[in-house]
């Protein structure tokens, strides 16, 4: 019987060493870590591209030529890139509502703002936009769309956007939120 | 027959242990040879350090591969750099080498919009 708390002892022994070693170690070792970097890299960039396309005076049209770009890079490095992205832009007392759809098949956005429901149907790579009259300096925004939920509280007179990345690449995934 | 079982389970204790430091071994060895991840880091410190974005504008891609060298991650490598844009345009050189990795970074521009991707080259 006693023979047997060696065995346990060799357990305990291999977790402590792992448990033990500097975390980055143990994750360099993963195979999703270029994902990871590159996840992390659209969270700083989508937001910046955004800014850049406000400066230009068509965020829209940059949000999404920098959406393709990222997926083309994507391809080079045999990630598969899906993509979706909701953008909020004041408009007077409305609030414009725009949602990017780059997921690879037909995707039905339900938008409820301060308690108002929208539905929005987007055509894969395709854009579509409502508006939802708003009052105050803030407003609620629940966005449902495939299964995936998210809920919010925007500034008004600030234009934000939500994104929803997921990198693939044999077996390894890795998603992201970006609320900016 | 007693302590002829308990000392099969304690050789056995033992080549578990010896199986286990062989595999963290070949881990560390695996870190020790993963070039990119340390470029990651080399690329994504230039860029925390808000050079990234400047240098790429200006298709400066001597002056990023100065910046990685002074991030200290890649010592012991060679490396260069390369920016593209998104017609697939490039300034800078790929290294011709037998052992080569690739860690990429994308940026969106600096102050208008201008999609560019700078490939940092480690080999060896």
């Amino acid at each position: 019987m006693k023979g047997e708390f060696f065995l346990i002892g060799a357990l305990l022994i291999c977790l402590l060493l792992f448990f033990g070693l500097p975390p980055e170690i143990r994750m360099e070792s993963t195979a999703a870590e270029d994902l990871r970097f590159f996840s992390d890299n659209l969270g700083h960039e989508i937001p910046h591209a955004l800014n850049l396309g406000l400066n230009g005076s068509d965020p829209v049209g940059t949000l999404y030529n920098f959406t393709g770009f990222s997926i083309s890079r994507a391809t080079d490095l045999r990630f598969n890139m899906t993509c979706y992205w909701v953008l909020f832009m004041q408009q007077g007392n409305a609030v414009n509502v725009t949602a990017g759809n780059f997921m690879g098949s037909a995707r039905t956005f339900e938008i409820e703002v301060d308690g108002n429901k929208k539905y929005l149907q987007v055509t894969p790579d395709g854009v579509n936009s409502t508006t939802f009259a708003v009052s105050g300096y803030t407003f609620k925004v629940i966005i449902n769309s495939g299964g995936d939920s998210k809920e919010a509280t925007l500034l008004t007179n600030k234009t934000s956007v939500y994104s929803f990345i997921s990198l693939d690449r044999r077996g390894s995934t890795v998603r992201k939120e970006i609320l900016a | 027959m007693k302590g002829a079982w308990r000392t099969i389970e304690a050789v056995i204790a033992g080549v578990v242990i010896l199986l286990f430091a062989a595999a963290l071994g070949s881990t560390q060895s695996i870190v020790k040879s993963s070039p990119p991840v340390h470029g990651y880091r080399a690329l994504g410190a230039v860029y925390e350090k808000g050079m990234l974005r400047t240098y790429a504008a200006h298709m400066d891609f001597s002056a990023i591969d100065s910046e990685v060298a002074d991030t200290g991650y890649l010592t012991g490598f060679n490396h260069t750099v390369q920016i593209c844009g998104a017609s697939g345009s490039c300034a800078g050189q790929v290294p011709s080498s037998d052992e080569l990795w690739v860690s990429r970074m994308l940026l969106s521009g600096d102050e208008t919009y201008e999609p560019l991707e700078v490939i940092l080259y480690i080999y060896r």
